[in-house]
């Protein structure tokens, strides 16, 4: 999951004009284009692709900065909710180079104030993320496949690969890969977000994480709190040591356990006489502050297994721990209920893949819907945008599911009644549920916990809140795992999370009630800097639906290969249609064997011979 | 058979016997008026089996029970000390950390599944232990980690077996030298490159062992002693040269078994099993010499180069040699029907009815070190247990209840179609049902060769 992901979505997420070009030109020059980068691996070719692409592109304006006139801002009577669980007050919140400077009713406003009149309009305090890659910009060459091939791969003395080969390299810090013109800052500063705990990318440690201001030109403005926690997940070194979770959890003990020789080392090199010098290794040396327990590990672990693993390794070691975009939390929350290790919980969930919601979606497209041409069997489905400023529909055409036999013997089956099936597709449902209650169950049982956006497209955001909201989840829980609680979390709740004086000025202003149907973001505020969305009427969203569900050429699920000698990797490109711009996601495999999402790629070997 | 109404009940039985509890949950029980087949202390006819907090605590006729206490009758029916495999892959999440001929700092036990249904099946077998172990890609592989099939618990750790010994792989031949050698372009390539891997990891767990105690004893003088580079690696190494962890080596020729115990004996280290050993039978007498155990398929061979001669008597030779010989799995379906496997040594050596069935069970106990816990029917034992409706030796036998610290994890009774405790909500199609994943020794390692040719 963890390749190219961002590396595409950011040169994907581009606007083309629909129209000017026709269907078949447009698909063909795309496999011309897609098949050499592919197989050949041949990343500049994207970028070539994507200037095609842009060159015919229409912009959308979404939210241009507005050029700052004053740095002091009023929004003059609104409704204001000042943290998690407080009823609206009618007030004024007056901010200043990028504070809040007053609160209240029938305030005076400063002469030099830039007013918005938002009396109709509700204010909260901007959401923190408290844990993602938002504005990390890698071009991913050591894609957690090591060094297989022709070459002659590199060892240590140990015979153990070289730190950076092996992703442990945790004394890399978020500043290096940072881009401030990074999509992703735009893409959620306009879902709510104004502070992000922002994680470095890598494998089993890719290193320390950073609080990040979403707002600025430059990395400097924008980084915060440099190095703050150290990053670690169960991602192997692919074709090098540590490959497995047996690896990573071995190179774990080793790591630490060497750390805590280094601090030893160094204390007594400090104030005792005749100790050799301690020599330096960057890994160990990294991890000092982690085993002095000055640093928390972020450790990421969405499965229910990898949150065991994380934590038997906390029971091991000792070290601060927080488990981070957690998927599976429930099942091990008696354990979390004890309080000792802190809970941030990831905002994707499952997708319904039951045959009900398959053909209910075959059914909305119709008989003369279009992409009979495409890849697939798109089954588009308008989604009410609840937070953002648009209506976006969501085709996705399943090319994959088409070619699979399971699937065809399926639709066999549905002829007759099988119990069999019957019962599976139950579990199933009860599964998903599970997924969807989540928050609401771990909320119910007074867990306290934060959400991170690390595994969520910026598009399914507030669509999966309101999910989890009819699930159970309370919207002041709600609220408070996106403000007060990762305030507190990351130790930044003197400067941010509540509308307060003297808190930073961070503060969405919403069309209506947060989390509530139709409510839909109209300015963000972060530090100070006032960012305006255009927010729709809901009449030309329903004008828009018939048009919006026009599915491109290209739409669907594509599965990708790419072979370099010694090697292949294969995952998904999704492409979508909105309102005729084109967008997408490619998805990658994990290479990890021992992790759950590596399900996928053991199944894959299901046919080779077996060893004894 | 399929009832989904019957699938939730059984699913919250199982939940609600599955609270994450730091011990190992135990039950109490008791079955009345068997036949018990104690492998140690022979046959016992109309037999009941008292059971308190998952232990055995009486057996004998018309024993007094508590009252309430959970009964089954076992009249005209066969029980068994539960089945231990000695060798097998199954509940573990990964088998190989390929990427270098010594891993020997790695352990399964860090990467157990516990929502396997592999468990389940082989309880269904009467399997209540199993060695789920490092595979086969390393000369020196990872240590192994014995567990017992409590499926039903969601701790990984809750399934890992109390006080078992720790055991490591090794493996000779062909599967270090495919990996390494071809593969990777590095030692080992042949058999006399095995060696060498092993000589070198022993020789530098020796060093390693050397550089801590000079350290210990300069650490008396100067309590600011800078302590040695600490490794795992290394350590282990030590371990086993200090009697501390037994052996569980993959061989099949005979002149490589030599070998090893040649090696072993430069280095002091005694305690040994040889898996596969599939021409054990020529060696048997060294091995008893050395007091080297075995662990063997019962009528498998010539599925590659290297074990292309072996024979069935196999496990007779080795019994009849004084050697500890257990018959494993090494297979997720094969685990289901050790009984039967064992068996086979009656038609191929005629074996008596306990020396068959101590090869799977009071015989893997001593290899896996937990013969004082499990592997026979006795006071005092832990209460997993195996009931046939039949002679567990005859093919007309049928496991129906199996019994693990006191608690039924398996009853032929109540056994819904669908066992799952974990649901992919995204699975497209009920991916269980006949699927069985590759759990055999080489499992991880199939990228170390997709660059060849």
């Amino acid at each position: 999951m963890h390749t190219g992901k961002v590396l595409l979505r950011s040169y994907l997420s581009l606007s083309y004009t629909h129209h000017s070009l026709t269907t078949n030109s447009f698909s063909k020059l795309c496999l011309h284009h897609f098949k050499p980068f592919c197989s050949m691996r041949k990343i500049f070719l994207l970028p070539v692709f994507i200037l095609f692409l842009t060159g015919l592109a229409s912009a959308q304006p979404i939210d241009d900065d507005l050029p700052q006139i004053t740095g002091c801002l009023a929004l003059v009577n609104a409704r204001v909710v000042a943290s998690p669980g407080k009823a609206p007050v009618v007030s004024t919140v007056v901010m200043r180079d990028g504070l809040i400077t007053q609160l209240g009713p029938n305030l005076k406003i400063p002469a030099d104030a830039y007013r918005i009149a938002a009396d109709s309009l509700y204010v909260y305090p901007a959401f923190i993320d408290a844990f993602c890659s938002i504005g990390i910009n890698e071009p991913e060459n050591g894609d957690g496949q090591g060094n297989r091939g022709s070459q002659r791969p590199t060892f240590d003395a140990d015979g153990n690969p070289p730190l950076e080969e092996a992703g442990i390299t945790p004394y890399k810090s978020v500043r290096a890969t940072f881009d401030a013109k990074e999509k992703s800052i735009a893409d959620w500063r306009a879902q709510g977000f104004a502070i992000a705990h922002v994680v470095p990318k890598g494998k089993m440690l890719p290193g320390k994480g950073s609080i990040v201001v979403l707002s600025g030109k430059e990395a400097d403005q924008m980084l915060w709190k440099e190095d703050v926690s150290m990053f670690a997940q169960w991602t192997g070194a692919g074709g090098g040591y540590p490959s497995t979770v047996i690896g990573i959890m071995a190179k774990w003990r080793e790591l630490y356990h060497n750390a805590l020789q280094s601090v030893a080392h160094q204390s007594s090199y400090d104030n005792a006489t005749l100790i050799s010098r301690p020599k330096y290794n960057q890994a160990h040396e990294a991890l000092m502050p982690v085993v002095k327990k000055e640093m928390p590990v972020y450790f990421r672990a969405p499965k229910v297994k990898d949150i065991s693993r994380a934590m038997s390794l906390q029971k091991d070691l000792g070290m601060r721990m927080i488990i981070t975009d957690a998927e599976e939390a429930w099942y091990l929350k008696d354990q979390f209920k004890l309080g000792s290790i802190p809970l941030v919980l990831s905002l994707d969930l499952p997708e319904d893949k039951s045959e009900k919601k398959a053909q209910a979606e075959a059914k909305a497209k119709g008989p003369e819907g279009p992409g009979q041409d495409g890849p697939g069997q798109p089954g588009p489905k308008a989604v009410k945008d609840s937070l953002g400023a648009e209506v976006k529909a969501e085709a996705k055409a399943e090319a994959k599911e088409k070619d699979n036999d399971s699937t065809k013997t399926i639709a066999l089956d549905t002829v007759t009644f099988d119990p069999e099936k019957e019962a599976f597709e139950k579990k199933r449902a009860e599964s998903l549920k599970a997924y969807q209650e989540q928050a609401g169950v771990l909320a119910k049982d007074g867990i306290a916990f934060s959400f991170g956006t690390m595994s969520v497209k910026t598009g399914d955001f507030s669509k999966n809140i309101s999910t989890m909201i009819e699930n159970g989840l309370p919207t002041e829980t709600a609220l408070k795992a996106l403000t007060t609680q990762p305030a507190s979390l990351l130790g930044i709740e003197k400067y941010c999370g509540t509308v307060e004086v003297g808190k930073m000025a961070n503060v969405i202003v919403s069309t209506k009630p947060l989390f509530e149907k139709d409510a839909a973001i109209k300015y963000m505020v972060v530090e100070g800097n006032l960012y305006a969305y255009e927010v729709k009427e809901k009449k030309k969203v329903a004008a828009k639906k018939t048009e919006s569900t026009s599915s491109g050429p290209l739409d669907g699920i594509w599965d990708y290969v790419v072979e370099v000698p010694g090697e292949t990797q294969e995952g998904e490109l999704e492409f979508i249609t909105i309102d005729g711009e084109l967008t997408g996601t490619l998805t990658s495999e994990d290479n990890t064997t021992g992790n759950d999402r590596t399900g996928k790629h053991r199944h894959r070997w299901k046919n080779s011979h077996v060893y004894i | 058979m399929i009832c989904s109404m019957k699938n939730i009940i059984c699913a919250l039985y199982l939940l609600s016997s599955t609270a994450m509890v730091a011990q190992a949950p135990s039950g109490d029980l008791i079955i009345r008026n068997g036949t018990v087949l104690t492998i140690t202390k022979g046959t016992l006819e109309e037999t009941d089996i008292l059971v308190q907090k998952g232990k055995i605590t009486g057996l004998g006729k018309n024993l007094k029970a508590p009252a309430g206490i959970k009964e089954i009758d076992a009249t005209g029916q066969y029980i068994m000390p539960g089945i231990i495999d000695a060798h097998s892959h199954i509940a573990i999440d990964a088998v190989n950390e390929a990427t270098h001929p010594v891993t020997s700092e790695v352990k399964v036990g860090d990467a157990i599944d516990p929502f396997d249904l592999s468990i389940y099946r082989a309880l269904a077998g009467g399997v209540t232990t199993s060695h789920a172990m490092h595979g086969s890609a390393n000369a020196i592989g990872g240590q192994c980690q014995t567990i017992k099939h409590r499926y039903g618990v969601l701790d990984p750790s809750a399934f890992k077996f109390e006080g078992a010994a720790r055991t490591i792989k090794f493996a000779l031949g062909e599967n270090p030298m495919r990996v390494h050698g071809e593969g990777r372009g590095v030692q080992p390539r042949t058999r006399m490159g095995v060696e060498r891997v092993i000589r070198d990891a022993f020789q530098q767990g020796l060093v390693y062992k050397e550089k801590w105690a000079a350290y210990e004893a300069e650490k008396k003088k100067n309590p600011n002693a800078p302590a040695p580079l600490y490794n795992e690696r290394n350590q282990t190494m030590a371990d086993i040269i200090d009697g501390k962890i037994i052996i569980q080596c993959h061989s099949y020729r005979a002149d490589e078994i030599l070998m090893l115990l040649r090696v072993l004996k430069d280095f002091g280290v005694k305690k040994i099993t040889f898996q596969h050993v599939n021409e054990g039978f020529k060696v048997a007498p060294e091995l008893a010499a050395f007091g080297a155990m075995a662990s063997v398929f019962s009528d498998w061979w010539a599925y590659k180069f290297e074990v292309y001669y072996s024979t069935a008597y196999n496990a007779t030779i080795l019994t009849r040699n004084g050697v500890v010989t257990s018959i494993n799995s090494d297979s997720g379906e094969l685990i289901r029907h050790l009984f039967h496997e064992a068996a086979k040594t009656q038609r191929y050596g005629d074996l008596s009815d306990e020396e068959a069935l101590a090869l799977i069970t009071i015989n893997p106990a001593r290899q896996l070190g937990i013969d004082t816990k499990v592997g026979s029917i006795e006071t005092g034992k832990d209460a997993d247990l195996a009931i046939f409706s039949g002679h567990p030796l005859s093919i007309y036998a049928i496991p129906q209840v199996t019994i693990v610290d006191g608690i039924v994890r398996f009853d032929k009774a109540h056994d819904p179609a669908d066992m799952r405790l974990y649901i992919d909500p995204q699975e497209s199609s009920p991916t269980y049902y006949g699927q069985e994943d590759v759990e055999g020794c080489m499992r991880d390692t199939e990228f170390m060769f997709s660059h060849r040719h």
